[in-house]
């Protein structure tokens, strides 16, 4: 090896990166060469400068510079979060027990809200409504005569025989009693109705509106419809409240 | 800093604020990655300045390091060492950084070397005697400035990170040999080069 080899060596050496079989080389070779002996005692001098350079002391405030930029777009990305992911981030872990407890709170209140319609006498109790409940209101009907409906039948059997209500609407704007489009095997007995006051003919062609004094604040009776099927214990009753219809 | 790259790669203890401050930071908590900040922003911010010889460039690179840091924090596994893994980051960063920036012509130790103009015979100056110290620093920043890209990062965090070659080695994804190549080039190259700007001085 010549000394630009050992130059190359002796650069690791200085810093102690040789093994120990390369380094008696070197240290063997430094015994007898003045020149790398120069060359080594240069390169001790540079590298105790570049070791001074790693020595030197930052000013903190360009540390704060960073961290505040830093820091700012940080917090900025973690405002762009979604709330769901604030809530339950480790970061806010402290704040799990409060969401539990109020997550408890609100079953608990729930539940009490749901017993106490349970327990209130004619709350909200899903009441299955059945025909049964149709000849008391026909005994309020004036001009009525059907038979009444079994106590056996149930509101299910009358809605399959219902014409849909939009149908029954048109059908049945006038004041008259009309018959019904029924499936096979069913007879209309009749379609009764309170006649309205008959309109004055010849009058006006525009209707007359009625001023706010002259409504009567009692609700016209309602529309009652009684159907028959090929069961004579079957009777259907509907009812259909004007005052709505009208409106 | 010896002490941070040699953290324990085992599961993070509570005794070991730097795999604290990763866990909690890992899961979202943005003080726990200040705190995180604090701890290394001593080493991300010298090593920048270092590899970029400009206090603006490397508050620049260090900010993206640690915006990057929070960006692929996910990515990093329990039980790997933090410091080498931001070194590497950072390392990286400067890089993009100095391919992006418009470096002025300036001329390369490799030109001075190999034009023969710093052959000089090597002489025990006493360069310690004859400058002060700011002024040496200066020198050195400007001597690291002109190596080139691999060897300026293979030095400096060898020499003034101080880390083991075969640290080295790991963070800038090559073998030890030739870490130790680049070393020894860098520093031949520095020490010509601070003899000559010391003899031109004097």
């Amino acid at each position: 090896m010549n000394c630009n080899t050992f130059e190359e060596l002796i650069a690791l050496y200085a810093e102690g990166d040789l093994d120990a079989s390369l380094a008696n080389n070197v240290e063997s070779h430094l015994k007898s060469c003045a020149s790398c002996q120069r060359f080594l005692g240069a390169l001790e001098a540079s590298q105790e400068m570049v070791k001074e350079l790693a020595a030197e002391p930052l000013d903190p405030a360009s540390f704060s510079v960073v961290r505040q930029r830093v820091m700012q777009e940080v917090n900025r990305r973690q405002a762009q979060r979604p709330l769901w992911w604030r809530l339950f981030s480790p970061a806010l872990a402290h704040w799990r027990p409060v969401w539990a407890a109020a997550l408890v709170v609100l079953v608990a209140l729930g539940l009490l809200w749901q017993w106490q319609l349970w327990r209130r006498p004619g709350g909200a109790r899903p009441d299955i409504p059945t025909v049964a409940s149709a000849p008391t209101v026909q005994e309020q009907l004036p001009g009525t005569a059907a038979p009444e409906a079994p106590e056996s039948m149930t509101f299910r059997t009358k809605q399959s025989f219902e014409p849909e209500p939009k149908q029954f609407a048109t059908r049945h704007k006038a004041p008259v009693a009309q018959e019904l489009a029924l499936p096979a095997g069913a007879e209309p007995i009749a379609a009764t109705e309170e006649p309205e006051a008959p309109v004055e003919q010849g009058s006006n062609l525009e209707p007359e509106v009625p001023q706010p004094a002259d409504i009567t604040p009692e609700p016209p009776p309602p529309l009652v419809i009684k159907l028959i099927t090929d069961d004579p214990n079957i009777v259907i009753v509907w009812l259909v409240d004007q005052d709505v219809h009208h409106n | 800093m010896m002490e941070d790259a040699h953290l324990d790669p085992g599961a993070p203890t509570e005794s070991d604020p730097t795999a604290v401050w990763l866990r909690r930071a890992k899961a979202g908590d943005a003080s726990a990655f200040e705190q995180l900040l604090v701890l290394h922003q001593r080493q991300v911010l010298t090593t920048c300045l270092r590899l970029l010889g400009d206090l603006k460039d490397a508050q620049d690179a260090a900010q993206e390091v640690f915006l990057r840091l929070y960006k692929y924090l996910h990515r990093f596994q329990d039980g790997r060492e933090f410091p080498p893994w931001l070194y590497r980051v950072t390392v990286n960063v400067c890089h993009d950084a100095q391919r992006r920036r418009q470096r002025s012509s300036t001329l390369s130790l490799d030109d001075l070397v190999g034009s023969g103009e710093m052959r000089e015979p090597a002489g025990a100056t006493d360069l310690e005697a004859e400058f002060g110290l700011a002024e040496k620093r200066g020198f050195v920043a400007e001597a690291l400035k002109r190596l080139p890209e691999k060897e300026r990062a293979a030095v400096v965090l060898r020499d003034i990170e101080g880390l083991s070659t075969r640290e080295v080695a790991g963070i800038l994804g090559s073998s030890e040999v030739t870490v130790r190549s680049q070393v020894s080039s860098a520093r031949m190259k520095m020490k010509l080069f601070l003899e000559r700007r010391l003899k031109r001085r004097s």
